[in-house]
């Protein structure tokens, strides 16, 4: 328990206004009511999510006409129409493919990287400073960089991979690698985040439990796989569930490079959800769509934490 | 198994001066021996070297005639405790004993075995399902014990493993200790800062100051017959007392042999009560002689500032020269002030 646990607040309050009587007894008592306290932290919270979110759930029930002003009941129409939209299932079919990708090749990198990067040497701090540099640059600057960067005729990514003899890509503005592109500048620009939480995690692992297990000639390998990561599996599901979130709600990258293209090749979600709202003013199918977001990102961290109760080893 | 330590040389990378220099130990098979001496004395990096966990800088180390110099932890065929236990947080009671036995590859039965047979002997049976976290520090400490022993080690090597229990905890787990080393019968080296637990559990007292041996022998050779001004101040409960003498020598005495009252034959001082303990068996007194105040321990008590006369007969008179070693001659020089080693 630590020391903050023991300090009775009660007592703490008293000793501060006992000068003044009045005040003393009316802020006491209502004081005494916690649900006073956590008052205004709750009402905000729930004014701009608890309200948000049942508006859009109520919205995708409607058919909304702004020109007309009229707001009409289509029971499940919007979702029967988003289902049955080639356009929003290949959205689905992107999303996920882009997350498993950028969620599960990023972290495995992270973790490289991480473990790499966790030793007191000269030089390593700035490498993770210089990593760390992406993610604290707007994603549209990033955006127009790689724009320069992945053009195939005259970008420095094939200008570097055909001086090397290597095959060229079409990056960005081909079909079949656009998905891959985007995933790429996902990872690339989530590194230096990752990398910190992840070396941060190892130097919380003692130092004493290594030389326990070199006491228990334990090999590398498997000091690495038994000892390392379950002691880092809380830094793992906390890097897991947000990483797979913004994955899945990815649409700047999207909007700022490919407006969903080559054809619908990087189509995901929550573009489909801006192209609907906002570009074609349906606003039931785009809150339709929204509420199906939302309920595959709650269902993908319900199964995390789920996962989580067996496999993260809190200490 | 013998260890031998020789010619040892431990300096720290980005460090001016060595830690420990031409340190020369050797251990006896089956002994109980503790390294002793306050913090910063070098007995844990002793322990660590021994363990592998420390490189050494200079120097050889030998297990059983074996250059173990640079032979790795694992394959040493020793076990260590540690002080914070280092118990594997995310594995079970179980899984903390079995990791280190599967690793060295024996086979599944046997492990089961063994791993039952320590759960049974530190009493951790019903426990071998649960995690660390569910543990007390004396189960913890139980179960860092059951993994060592699991290994049928050669060598025990602890490093002040009682040091984070209560006090009342670590008198159980001293006896536990004892009649732990009894049964197997194997050499323990042992590390603390803690004379009493040096003393009760020891066969062989190594006592260590600045990286250097001061005396290595008995409990008894080292509360009785100590070589330096450091090892007699620093063993007894408390240790010694020692006053300075105008010829630059030292005479020290222990604080139960100090009498009430004057004496021909030997030294006797004057002074004011300043404190008295009570301490249950008898009080520990505080004297303030003028120059300093010494340590009485006491079944009379007296109060505090009064005036007292005492002495110490001559037979328990303790001599030191001007560098504070063990001498046999009487020093005859005037008491100029009290003297602590570490001051």
């Amino acid at each position: 328990m630590s020391t903050i646990d023991q300090i009775d607040f009660r007592t703490f309050r008293k000793l501060e206004l006992k000068q003044h009587g009045r005040a003393y007894k009316i802020l006491n008592g209502a004081l005494k009511n916690p649900y006073v306290l956590i008052a205004p932290a709750v009402i905000i919270a729930l004014g701009t999510t608890v309200f948000a979110l049942i508006f859009c759930i109520a919205m995708s029930f409607m058919k909304w006409d702004l020109i007309r002003g009229t707001i009409e009941f289509v029971g499940f129409y919007n979702y029967k129409y988003i289902f049955t939209d080639t356009l929003f299932l290949t959205s689905l079919r992107n999303t996920i493919v882009f997350m498993v990708v950028a969620v599960f090749i990023g972290l495995a990198l992270k973790v490289v990287v991480g473990v790499f990067l966790n030793k007191n040497k000269p030089g390593h701090n700035l490498v993770q400073t210089i990593m760390f540099t992406p993610y604290i640059i707007a994603t549209v600057a990033i955006a127009t960089i790689f724009r320069y960067m992945m053009q195939p005729t005259s970008g420095v990514f094939n200008l570097i991979l055909s001086t090397l003899g290597l095959p060229t890509s079409d990056w960005y503005l081909g079909a079949q690698t656009a998905l891959m592109s985007l995933a790429f500048i996902t990872i690339w620009q989530g590194m230096g985040y990752g990398v910190l939480i992840v070396v941060s995690g190892l130097r919380s692992i003692p130092d004493y439990v290594y030389e326990a297990a070199r006491l228990d000639k334990s090999s590398k390998p498997n000091t690495f796989f038994r000892i390392t990561v379950p002691l880092l599996s809380p830094t793992l599901f906390y890097l897991l569930v947000t990483s797979s979130v913004a994955a899945f709600t990815t649409f700047d990258i999207v909007a700022m490079m490919t407006d969903g293209g080559p054809g619908t090749s990087t189509y995901m979600l929550a573009y489909y959800v801006y192209m609907q709202g906002i570009r074609f003013m349906h606003y039931g199918r785009a809150m339709a769509a929204s509420v199906v977001l939302l309920l595959i990102t709650a269902s993908l961290s319900v199964a995390n934490f789920a996962l989580a109760g067996k496999k993260v080893h809190y200490q | 198994m013998a260890i031998v330590m020789q010619d040892i040389k431990k300096q720290y990378a980005g460090t001016s001066a060595p830690v420990m220099e031409h340190f020369d130990l050797t251990i006896e098979e089956g002994s109980f021996t503790v390294l002793l001496g306050p913090s910063g004395c070098g007995k844990t990096t002793a322990l660590r070297m021994i363990a592998g966990l420390e490189e050494v800088t200079g120097g050889r180390i030998f297990i059983d005639e074996n250059d173990v110099t640079d032979v790795d932890p694992g394959e040493r065929n020793i076990a260590m405790v540690f002080q914070n236990y280092a118990i594997y947080p995310h594995m079970t009671v179980r899984g903390n004993i079995e990791f280190g036995l599967k690793n060295y590859q024996i086979d599944k039965e046997e492990i089961n075995e063994r791993v039952n047979y320590v759960l049974d002997m530190t009493g951790l049976s019903e426990y071998a399902d649960r995690k660390p976290s569910q543990l007390s520090g004396g189960q913890r400490q139980r179960v860092a014990l059951a993994r060592a022993i699991s290994k049928s080690p050669k060598a025990f090597l602890m490093d002040e493993p009682l040091s984070n229990l209560d006090a009342k905890l670590r008198i159980q787990m001293r006896t536990d200790m004892i009649q732990l080393y009894n049964r197997l019968k194997c050499t323990f080296i042992y590390v603390t800062h803690d004379q009493t637990e040096a003393m009760t559990m020891g066969t062989d007292i190594v006592v260590l100051y600045k990286g250097m041996i001061q005396q290595h022998g008995t409990p008894q050779e080292v509360y009785n017959n100590p070589s330096n001004l450091f090892v007699a101040q620093f063993i007894g409960d408390p240790g010694m007392n020692a006053l300075r003498l105008s010829d630059g020598g030292y005479v020290g005495f222990q604080p139960r042999l100090a009498q009430f009252g004057k004496s021909e034959n030997g030294l006797n001082l004057q002074g004011t009560v300043l404190t008295n303990e009570f301490m249950g068996h008898d009080c520990m007194i505080t004297v303030d002689i003028g120059c300093g105040s010494i340590v009485m321990r006491r079944r009379e008590t007296r109060k505090v500032g009064e005036q007292v006369s005492l002495f110490i007969p001559q037979e328990n008179l303790f001599y030191f020269d001007a560098d504070q070693n063990r001498t046999g001659t009487v020093q005859t020089g005037e008491v100029v002030s009290v003297f602590h080693v570490d001051d």
